[in-house]
């Protein structure tokens, strides 16, 4: 027994110093990118913890990053709004998971949901690699799904830093004071481009790119695993007692009008199935394709006004 | 579940440790046990019925041949042996069977039954369990449970080696933990990981698009791709079995050798006895000998007749398509051929006094690397078509003649004869003559290439002096921070190589020799 015990320490010993090596490799030595603007969800978290109950909370991906004016929506409803959407790729559980904790009663989380969402509810291991290379501590917000998935994701950050490894080679590894630096992980000049309540504005006033008219969604891809995430969330979040509701994302006139079938079994089949109240449809957060900066949801400020200002309309109702 | 993946890694961790608290009467059980779950987590449970039915029926034979009269011992062997073979067939061939006979794709309700790994391996291993007992070469186990683990031992389980009951029944009689040996597992385990993972793998993204679409290439391109699955084969298969070795010493249990550097074989009956060791015996034993005694009366011409029927066997065993059935035909030809001028040519060696020159013992190895690597062809092609298309167009078009011309010329004419050395024109001709045939070839994914192209260059570098290094100072003997500096090295670089290595998919992440 004591030949065995002693053989386990030893492998105990050598995965340790494995893990050690491969850690200061890594993530001791590597400088932090601080190009990278997913980086923000440290100013979005921090914001979150310090926004008094009751809140608002906006969940999503980039169509709620641009395109909402957080700011004019508090003054609107009358409470605290916190931004928390960065990417239509991180999951909708993990983004519940990590605001879970700081749920209060009369809470109001709005999901403004990418119809892409109605397809990849689960993300993609890609962006969420990108996420956690920034913000480690978001695997503990990980879901099942991605649970099971995070021998890729750990691949996927290796590359990334490895990557960046390559290119800090050749520079002059910074001072030990930013390396041990784990609070704010994006550049000064970055940090400009957000409000404090976690909306992104360097874009609101650039020149609008034209964008295909394609469909946003087509309903042979349509994902009920989709439905099932929204009821959980809104279970977990009545549970604090919360509330959850959704809404549509705002997209080009065009884009609508390519995908005007679809946007109607979409609405009748959240109708049918969420346990959710909806806000709004569709067509009422499709704004004339001028109004938007690139892609199908990144509106310019007037288009985000606006959308704004039929948000806080159609959200009057759930503020109790 | 494989080797490979991480959850292996912890479920070997767990049963070591249950195996290391457990009181050794019992050790058999927690092997059993894990082997048993191992098998399970395949997500096909009619193997673990294929299994009990080769396991129960084989151990029941075994201990029945002691109590009857030996002229009814034959019966009840015949018996065995059909049922195993019957397990064999049922699982392995009926789909393709069904398939040919009816001329369509596999129904639904069969093609479950593809899922077939590990079945090759133990019905083999069965039948020479019953064979060995009815010749009194060994005495049935009496031990149900230590039989049931004789046959169903995780780290042979899916891939061999195929064990005898004489090399492995004894081990498990007495089973003990032992701190060296299980280092040695350990050390053993790592290394086939690393052929599995850093080199087999990596060759495959360099082959496999060849063979995926062979039409596409000719000349050096299907060459170069033939002799590296040469080498993807060697290393994806010995790399399991340094795994399955690995694993099995951490139980303080020895299985069998199945590779000994087989491409430095001299001749192809030596290939054979340095490849797939384990099954190339049983080949041997179980069906070469006793039609090599049944057919003596016949001579040379019966000994020809019983390696071109162990050779089909062979290929048989691997497979049921044309490619397969051919690449065993070929390998008992090229047997045929060497048994029947074996003794000339050694008569000539000794006449002409080279048989121990190097420069002839080269030409053996490289003509023995040759032949099994064009039969390789073969075994690899996705169709027989597309074989047979390789083996037609590995010459086809100048390129390959104007290569040789251009390394012959600026290589050797012109500085052996016309005594002028230009080593630039030398590149850049034979650059010219043999690369651009060869611009079409795979590459590594754009994003790794640079990183990939050097993982392979120094694994290998580091696999040739590997083996130099560990004759004359075994690792195991270096000092000890020496040689916790050189694992963790060595563990770190695998890890890198799975960093940068895009896998394309699942599909070589399995081990080739899963398909048998």
């Amino acid at each position: 027994m004591n030949e065995f015990l002693r053989f386990l320490g030893k492998l105990a010993l050598f995965g340790s110093l494995l893990l050690l090596l491969a850690w200061f490799l890594f993530f001791v030595i590597l400088p932090d990118d601080y190009s990278e603007t997913l980086a923000i969800v440290y100013q979005k978290q921090a914001y979150l913890s310090k926004s008094a109950s009751p809140k608002i909370i906006l969940l999503g991906g980039s169509n709620v990053l641009l395109g909402v004016d957080s700011a004019l929506l508090e003054q609107r409803l009358g409470r605290p709004v916190v931004n928390m959407a960065i990417h239509a790729r991180i999951p909708l559980l993990m983004q519940m998971n990590q605001i879970e904790s700081f749920l209060a009663s009369n809470d109001l989380i709005i999901l403004p949901l990418e119809y892409l969402y109605y397809v990849y509810p689960d993300g993609s291991t890609v962006v969420i690699a990108h996420l956690l290379d920034i913000y480690p501590q978001g695997i503990l917000f990980l879901d099942p799904v991605n649970q099971k998935a995070l021998p890729e994701i750990v691949k996927n950050i290796f590359q990334m830093r490895y990557d960046r490894l390559k290119k800090a080679a050749a520079v002059r590894f910074p001072s030990w004071g930013e390396l041990l630096d784990t609070g704010n992980h994006l550049a000064q000049s970055l940090l400009s481009q957000f409000t404090p309540r976690g909306d992104f504005e360097a874009h609101l006033d650039r020149a609008g790119l034209p964008v295909a008219p394609q469909p946003l969604l087509q309903m042979d891809q349509f994902n009920p695993r989709t439905l099932q995430i929204i009821n959980e969330m809104a279970l977990r979040a009545q549970q604090k007692g919360s509330m959850t509701v959704l809404t549509f994302p705002s997209a080009r006139q065009s884009n609508c009008l390519a995908t005007q079938p679809a946007l109607q079994q979409l609405y009748q089949r959240l109708q049918s199935n969420l346990q959710v109240p909806l806000v709004g449809t569709p067509e009422c957060y499709c704004f004339p394709d001028e109004m938007f900066f690139d892609t199908e949801y990144h509106l310019l400020r007037e288009g985000r006004r606006i959308r704004t200002e039929q948000m806080a309309v159609d959200l009057k109702a759930f503020i109790k | 579940m494989t080797f490979t993946s991480p959850e292996f890694l912890f479920f070997s961790l767990l049963i070591l440790i249950l195996y290391g608290v457990m009181r050794p009467a019992y050790r058999w059980g927690v092997l059993l046990a894990a082997s048993l779950i191992f098998y399970a987590g395949l997500g096909a449970p009619y193997l673990l019925v294929a299994l009990g039915i080769v396991t129960l029926v084989s151990y029941g034979l075994g201990r029945w041949f002691s109590r009857v009269a030996p002229e009814k011992r034959k019966g009840l062997l015949i018996v065995g042996v059909a049922v195993n073979l019957s397990v064999l067939i049922f699982f392995r061939y009926l789909p393709d069977l069904y398939r040919w006979l009816i001329q369509t794709p596999t129904p639904p309700a069969v093609a479950p039954v593809l899922i077939v790994v590990g079945v090759s391996f133990f019905a083999f291993q069965g039948i020479s369990y019953l064979v060995d007992v009815y010749l009194e070469v060994i005495d049935p186990e009496l031990h149900l449970g230590r039989f049931a683990l004789y046959m169903a031992f995780f780290p042979k389980l899916l891939q061999g080696p195929i064990e005898r009951g004489n090399d492995l029944l004894p081990q498990l009689a007495d089973l003990q933990f032992n701190a060296a040996a299980a280092s040695a597992g350990l050390r053993r385990f790592m290394w086939g990981l690393f052929k599995k993972l850093v080199v087999a793998d990596r060759l495959a993204v360099l082959v496999n698009p060849v063979f995926a679409t062979v039409h596409n290439y000719t000349g050096l391109t299907l060459i170069l791709a033939v002799y590296l699955y040469a080498f993807q084969l060697y290393f994806d298969f010995s790399g399991y079995t340094d795994m399955a070795l690995g694993i099995a010493r951490l139980f303080n249990l020895r299985l069998s050798e199945n590779f000994n550097q087989p491409y430095l074989a001299h001749s192809i009956a030596e290939f054979w006895r340095r490849w797939h060791i384990s099954f190339s015996r049983w080949i041997l034993d179980y069906i070469f000998r006793p039609l090599q005694m049944t057919w003596r009366r016949w001579g040379m011409w019966g000994i020809a007749a019983a390696l071109l029927v162990a050779f089909l066997a062979s290929g048989l065993w691997h497979g049921s398509n044309w490619g397969f059935i051919i690449w065993g035909l070929l390998f008992g030809i090229y047997m045929v051929i060497e048994t029947l001028y074996g003794p000339l040519r050694k008569k000539i060696d000794r006449k002409l006094r080279i048989e121990k020159a190097w420069w002839a013992r080269l030409w053996q190895i490289a003509l023995t690397f040759n032949l099994v690597a064009f039969a390789w062809i073969f075994f690899r092609a996705n169709t027989f078509p597309d074989a047979l298309y390789v083996a037609a167009n590995l010459f086809n078009g100048v390129q390959v003649l104007d290569c040789a011309k251009a390394v012959v010329k600026y290589g050797a004419y012109q500085p052996i004869l016309k005594q002028t050395w230009d080593a630039g024109k030398f590149v850049s001709e034979s650059q010219t003559a043999c690369l651009t045939t060869l611009n079409n070839f795979p590459r590594f994914p754009e994003k790794f290439a640079l990183e990939n192209g050097w993982v392979l260059a120094i694994s290998l570098l580091l696999l040739a002096v590997s083996g130099w290094v560990n004759r004359r100072i075994p690792v195991g003997r270096w000092p000890v921070v020496l040689r916790w500096l050189g694992y963790l090295v060595f563990a770190l670089w695998i890890l890198f190589a799975l960093g940068v290595l895009e896998t394309p998919g699942q599909a070589f992440k399995e081990f080739l020799y899963f398909r048998f």
